[in-house]
């Protein structure tokens, strides 16, 4: 149980995965703040050069520096902020698949006791409720078999053919409620 | 479930250094271009400015046949009597109060690193602006600075972000 908890300050838990997201996402973030940063400016830059009268230039002068003026902090903190956001995003994600794919490692080597532990406001929470929850049914039936065999193997010689037969029924029953 | 593999199928430092090298020429050209376009405007509000002061000036001598500064002195756009944008200042560098609108009659506009000199005289404008000098560096070298700089920057970036998830795992 303690092996599925992570640590909250651990937010690049996955290298490859996470900074392939943050880096291609920042990198597209980063040409559409460019791009709507030239569609804004283009009008007064191409009054400056193109306008008639030097009012008109001035006008468009000032408004390019007005603009650029709130713009480009604007747009420095965008990027700063979505950087941060995809960090934690992509944190969010990775850690809940990764505590998954424990668990999921956990029940291949036949330890069903192993849970999908998830934080309170983790992605696949509901998802991880369910498979805890198959997992701890299947768990109980196991167990309830393993009884049953003890039992059978504790009292083999003290039972009579019809008794045994019920049992074998029983056993037979659990066996196939697990297959289905 | 392929993606926790622990074989090596993820981002590698070729792909680290070319998303951060594309990231770099493009603020380079778009810085580049951005700061030409600023210094452009700014010599426009500037010389639109001096212009402004030097009609206001003649305006100022017919009425009064004095003007109300003198050698040395910075106008801002605090002053009642010009109309001059905020952040410009106009500093009047060659005045000769006797005659000052048919001998040396000069003043200097600046609007953070830009200056530009007026002659009142004949109207005419000069670019000044010190320590930026166009001819010296040129277009490929100012691109190439900015290119360094923000690829610097980039780079130092990417190194935190691999100490920070090596030491996460490390912790681990």
């Amino acid at each position: 149980m303690k092996n599925n908890r992570r640590l909250l300050k651990n937010f690049i838990i996955h290298k490859d995965f996470q900074l392939r997201i943050i880096f291609y996402n920042f990198l597209y973030l980063f040409i559409a703040s460019l791009i709507t940063a030239s569609v804004i400016l283009y009008p007064e830059i191409s009054k400056m050069s193109s306008a008639l009268s030097d009012i008109e230039k001035y006008d468009a002068a000032q408004t390019f520096l007005t603009l650029s003026a709130k713009l480009l902090p604007a747009i420095s903190i965008l990027l700063l902020i979505s950087f941060i956001h995809m960090v934690i995003l992509t944190h969010k994600i990775c850690g809940p698949i990764r505590n998954f794919n424990k668990a999921i490692k956990e029940y291949k080597d036949g330890n069903i006791t192993a849970r999908v532990n998830l934080r309170k406001n983790d992605f696949l929470k509901n998802e991880s409720l369910e498979v805890n929850e198959i997992v701890g049914e299947l768990e109980s039936w196991v167990v309830s078999l393993k009884k049953d065999v003890e039992f059978l193997e504790n009292n083999i010689d003290s039972r009579d053919t019809d008794e045994l037969k019920k049992d074998f029924e029983k056993i037979k029953k659990k066996l196939n409620i697990i297959k289905s | 479930m392929k993606i926790f593999s622990h074989k090596k199928s993820g981002l590698t430092i070729i792909e680290l250094l070319v998303v951060n090298c594309i990231i770099s020429i493009l603020t380079a050209a778009a810085l580049l271009a951005y700061f030409s376009q600023k210094d452009k405007a700014y010599s426009i509000v500037i010389i639109h400015d001096l212009k402004n002061f030097s009609k206001q000036s003649s305006l100022y001598y017919m009425e009064n046949n004095s003007l109300p500064y003198s050698k040395g002195d910075v106008i801002e756009h605090t002053n009642r009597i010009f109309d001059i944008s905020r952040d410009v200042k106009i500093k009047v560098t060659d005045l000769n109060t006797q005659k000052p609108f048919s001998e040396k009659f000069t003043a200097v506009g600046t609007l953070r690193n830009k200056s530009v000199r007026i002659n009142m005289l004949n109207n005419t404008t000069s670019d000044i602006s010190s320590g930026k000098n166009k001819s010296e560096k040129s277009f490929l070298t100012e691109f190439l600075l900015y290119f360094i700089y923000i690829l610097g920057i980039g780079t130092i970036l990417v190194v935190i972000l691999i100490f920070i998830s090596k030491a996460g795992s490390a912790k681990k």
